[in-house]
C-alpha cells in the first residue's frame, strides 16, 4: 500500500493505492495518527486507487475516526471503487463514503509555505478577569519543618496551585509524604516522595474538592484571560518554557502572571523530591552528595512526544526584587519562574480557542499521570540539558491582579 | 553456602587503564538458591563470577564455600567444588574428542586417572541415558567429535558435564548469550530443569532481563563494582522486567546527578 498526502486548505487529502488489509492496517493507522498529531484534524481519504479493504482495514479506519472525532475534526472517504463501496455499505459504514471532494476544498495546495509570525496565535477570553495569588505556606528548601507548620488547603474549581504537600487523610498531616504537587482547575496531582512511585491524583468531581496539607504553596484563584495556541511553523520546531512565559507576560500586559500549558512535550528538564522534606527537623544544607538522597534529577530530557500539563507563575522584576519562591531565569533577563509539570500519555487536542476545563479534563479522566516535575533550567556549559520545551499545544494565562501592597511577598 | 566478604579487585592499578572492577562486594548465597547477577556493561558481574571461580586472585576480602575458606585456593582446586558454563560454547569442551570422551572426563573430575579403558559399556549406557534427557537426539552421536556439534548442542552438553558430579556451586556466565533465541530458550529451560532436579546452588550472569525474572529465585543488580539492588523472597516474586529496567534507569540517573547538578538545584529549588 502506498500513501501520499497533500494539504488542501483546512483539509489533508491522503491518496491511497493498493490493499488496506491486515498487512497494511498498522502502517496506515500509524501514518494517519501522525497526521493528527501534527494538527491535521480534517482528513480526506482518496480511495480511487484502493483495491481491497478488509475488516482489519475497516477497524483501522474506525480507530482513526474515533481520534478525529475526539478533536472535533472530520473524516471522509472519497472516490472509492465499487468493491470498496459495496464492502463499506454492507458492513454498515456507508456513511463514510462520498463521491466528491467537499465543496469548500481549495483547488490548489495551500498552507504549505512558512506561516508568518512567531508560531503563536492569541485568543482573548475575557480581558477584565485575572487571578488573585496567595502564599499560605512558605517553607523554603531546606529549612527545618515542624508538623504544625503545614497548612490545609482546599482547592476550588477555579484554583490553580503548585507547591509541596501531602494529600489530606484521616489522621493529621503526614510529614513523611510531603512531595511536589500541582492543581489545575481544582484537580490535583501529587508526587509521593519516592523514587519509583507514580504520581497520585485527586479530581474535583461533583461535591468533592481536593485537599492538601501544604508546607509550601503558591495558590491562585480566578479565571484565565487569554489562551495562546502554538505550533511549529517554518524553522521553528519547539517552544521553550521561558519563551512561553515571556509571551504570557506580554499578552497579559503585566509583570506578574500565571499560566497553564497543555502541550506535546519536546523534552522536560526537572527534578522531584524523593525524601519528604517534612522530615527535616534541623536546618540542613543540601550539599553533594547528600542532595542525591533528597532529590531525583531527570539526567536527560524526558518524556518527548507525551503530553505535559504545566502550572507556573512568571514575574518580570529587576534583579534586586526577587519575588518569594521564584527563581531567576538565566536565559531571559529579569524573568522569574516557578513551575511544576505533570506528564500524561499523549492524546490529540482540539484546534483553536479551547476551554481549559474541558481540555484538561480529557487528560485527568484518561490514563493516569506518568510523572511530576519541578521544572529546572539547566544552563551548565556542555552538559546542560537546557530548559523544558514543547512542540504544540495551548497556554491559558491571566495577569495576577493583587494590588502592589497586597502581594504576598515577604 | 557461599559467603563473600568485602571483595575488592582492581585491574591495572596505578595506570591510566585502572579499573576498579569490584569495590567491596559482600554477598551471601544460601544453599540451594539460584541467583541471577545483572548489571550494566563493566559493572563487575563477570569479574565477580571469575573471582569466585578463582580465575584471578582478589586484592582483598574473603570467600567461603560451605565452611571452607577458598580465598587463596588456586583455580584448579576450586574446580573440584565449582562447575562452570561459559558464554562461548567452544569453551568448556574439548573439540577434538567425542561426546562420550568429553563426558567421561567430566565424570571423573577430581579423581585419579589410570590407563584403563575409560568408556566401558556400563559407563556408555549411563552417558546415553543422561544425554537422552537433553532431548536433542545426541545419544545417537556419542562417538562424534564434539567440535562437529552446533553451539546450542555444545552448550547443553557443557551444562550437563558441569553438573554431572553435583558441584557445590554452579557458575553460569551468560551461557545463553551466544545462542540463537530459540536455542537460548531451550538451554535456559534445561538450566532450570537441572538446577531444580539436582537442587544445585547456582549463580548466573545474564543480560536477559526476562531470564533474570523467569529462572532464578533471587536477582542481584551490580553497578560500578557494587551490588545496588537485591531482589529476594517476596520482592523477587513481585519483580517484573519493567521493575528491573526502572532500577537500571534509576542507577544511571544517579550517575548523572553530580556536584554541578547539586549546585543547579540549590539555586533553583525554591
Amino acid at each position: 500500500m502506498q500513501l501520499s498526502h497533500q494539504k488542501r486548505g483546512r483539509y489533508l487529502l491522503v491518496t491511497t493505492s493498493g490493499r488496506l488489509d491486515a498487512a497494511w492496517a498498522d502502517h496506515f493507522s500509524k501514518s494517519m495518527q501522525e497526521h493528527i498529531r501534527q494538527g491535521e484534524h480534517h482528513l480526506l481519504l482518496d480511495a480511487a486507487g484502493m483495491e481491497f479493504l478488509s475488516s482489519a482495514g475497516i477497524r483501522s479506519i474506525v480507530q482513526l475516526i474515533k481520534s478525529v472525532k475526539s478533536v472535533n475534526g472530520s473524516f471522509q472517504l472519497v472516490k472509492a471503487n465499487d468493491f470498496v463501496k459495496q464492502t463499506l455499505t454492507m458492513t454498515g459504514f456507508g456513511g463514510w463514503l462520498s463521491d466528491d471532494l467537499p465543496e469548500d476544498i481549495q483547488e490548489l495546495k495551500s498552507d504549505q509555505g512558512i506561516e508568518p509570525g512567531d508560531g503563536f496565535e492569541t485568543f482573548k477570553l475575557d480581558e477584565s478577569v485575572g487571578l488573585m495569588i496567595s502564599i499560605p505556606a512558605k517553607w523554603k528548601p531546606w529549612q527545618s519543618f515542624r508538623e504544625g507548620d503545614a497548612v490545609r488547603i482546599r482547592f476550588q474549581k477555579n484554583s490553580f496551585a503548585l507547591g509541596i504537600g501531602s494529600p489530606v487523610q484521616a489522621t493529621d498531616a503526614d510529614t513523611s509524604m510531603m512531595g511536589e504537587f500541582l492543581a489545575v482547575a481544582g484537580n490535583t496531582v501529587h508526587q509521593p516522595p519516592r523514587e519509583d512511585e507514580d504520581p497520585d491524583f485527586l479530581l474535583a468531581e461533583k461535591e468533592y474538592l481536593p485537599e492538601m496539607h501544604c508546607m509550601q504553596a503558591l495558590h491562585c484563584n480566578g479565571e484565565m484571560s487569554h489562551v495562546l495556541r502554538f505550533a511549529p511553523s517554518g524553522k521553528k520546531l519547539y517552544f521553550g518554557l521561558g519563551e512561553i512565559a515571556e509571551k504570557v507576560l506580554t499578552v497579559t500586559n503585566s509583570e506578574l502572571a500565571a499560566f497553564v500549558i497543555l502541550a506535546e512535550i519536546d523534552g522536560l528538564v526537572g527534578s522531584y523530591i524523593i525524601k519528604s522534606p517534612g522530615q527535616i527537623h534541623q536546618g540542613q544544607k543540601m550539599e553533594f552528595p547528600g542532595a542525591r538522597e533528597w532529590l531525583s534529577f531527570c539526567g536527560e530530557r524526558m518524556y518527548a512526544r507525551q503530553q505535559a500539563l504545566v502550572f507556573g507563575i512568571a514575574a518580570r522584576t529587576p534583579d534586586d526584587l526577587k519575588p518569594a519562591l521564584m527563581s531567576a531565569s538565566g536565559k531571559y533577563e529579569g524573568l522569574f519562574l516557578h513551575s511544576h509539570a505533570t506528564v500524561f500519555p499523549y492524546q490529540p487536542m482540539e484546534a483553536g480557542k479551547i476551554n481549559l476545563k474541558d481540555a484538561t479534563w480529557k487528560f485527568f479522566n484518561g490514563s493516569p499521570p506518568l510523572a511530576l516535575y519541578h521544572l529546572v533550567e539547566d544552563l551548565r556549559p556542555l552538559t546542560g540539558l537546557g530548559e523544558s520545551a514543547f512542540i504544540r499545544g495551548a497556554c491559558w494565562c491571566a495577569p495576577i491582579i493583587n494590588g502592589k501592597e497586597d502581594l504576598p511577598w515577604e | 553456602m557461599l559467603k563473600i566478604k568485602e571483595l575488592c579487585k582492581t585491574f591495572s592499578p596505578g595506570t591510566v587503564n585502572e579499573v576498579r572492577a569490584l569495590r567491596g562486594v559482600t554477598l551471601e548465597i544460601q544453599e540451594g538458591s539460584f541467583t541471577a547477577v545483572i548489571g550494566t556493561n563493566g559493572s563487575g558481574k563477570s569479574t565477580l563470577l571469575n573471582a569466585v571461580a578463582g580465575s584471578f586472585e582478589a586484592d582483598s576480602g574473603s570467600m567461603e564455600l560451605f565452611g571452607r575458606i577458598i580465598t587463596n585456593w588456586p583455580e584448579h582446586k576450586r574446580a573440584l567444588l565449582i562447575g562452570r558454563v561459559f558464554q562461548n560454547p567452544f569453551a568448556g569442551t574439548a573439540a577434538g574428542m567425542t561426546i562420550a570422551e568429553n563426558i567421561g572426563m567430566a565424570m571423573r573430575r577430581g579423581q585419579r586417572w589410570s590407563l584403563r579403558t575409560a568408556i566401558t559399556k556400563r559407563v556408555r549406557e549411563e552417558i546415553s541415558d543422561k544425554v537422552k534427557t537433553l532431548k536433542m537426539g545426541l545419544e545417537d552421536r556419542l562417538d562424534n567429535p564434539i567440535g562437529t556439534l552446533s553451539g546450542g548442542q555444545r552448550q547443553a552438553l557443557t551444562l550437563l558435564m558441569a553438573t554431572w558430579l553435583k558441584p557445590q556451586l554452579l557458575l553460569l556466565d551468560e551461557h545463553t548469550a551466544a545462542l540463537d533465541p530459540k536455542t537460548a530458550a531451550k538451554v535456559a529451560e534445561l538450566t532450570r530443569e537441572i538446577i531444580t532436579r539436582e537442587k544445585l546452588t547456582a549463580m548466573m550472569v545474564t543480560h536477559s532481563m526476562q531470564q533474570a525474572v523467569d529462572l532464578p529465585d533471587r536477582i542481584i543488580m551490580m553497578h560500578k563494582g557494587n551490588i545496588v539492588e537485591d531482589y529476594k523472597d517476596e520482592m523477587k516474586a513481585r519483580a517484573r522486567v519493567s521493575d528491573l529496567i526502572k532500577a537500571f534507569e534509576r542507577v544511571q540517573k544517579l550517575d548523572l546527578f553530580d556536584s554541578s547538578v547539586a549546585e543547579l538545584l540549590e539555586q533553583q529549588y525554591v
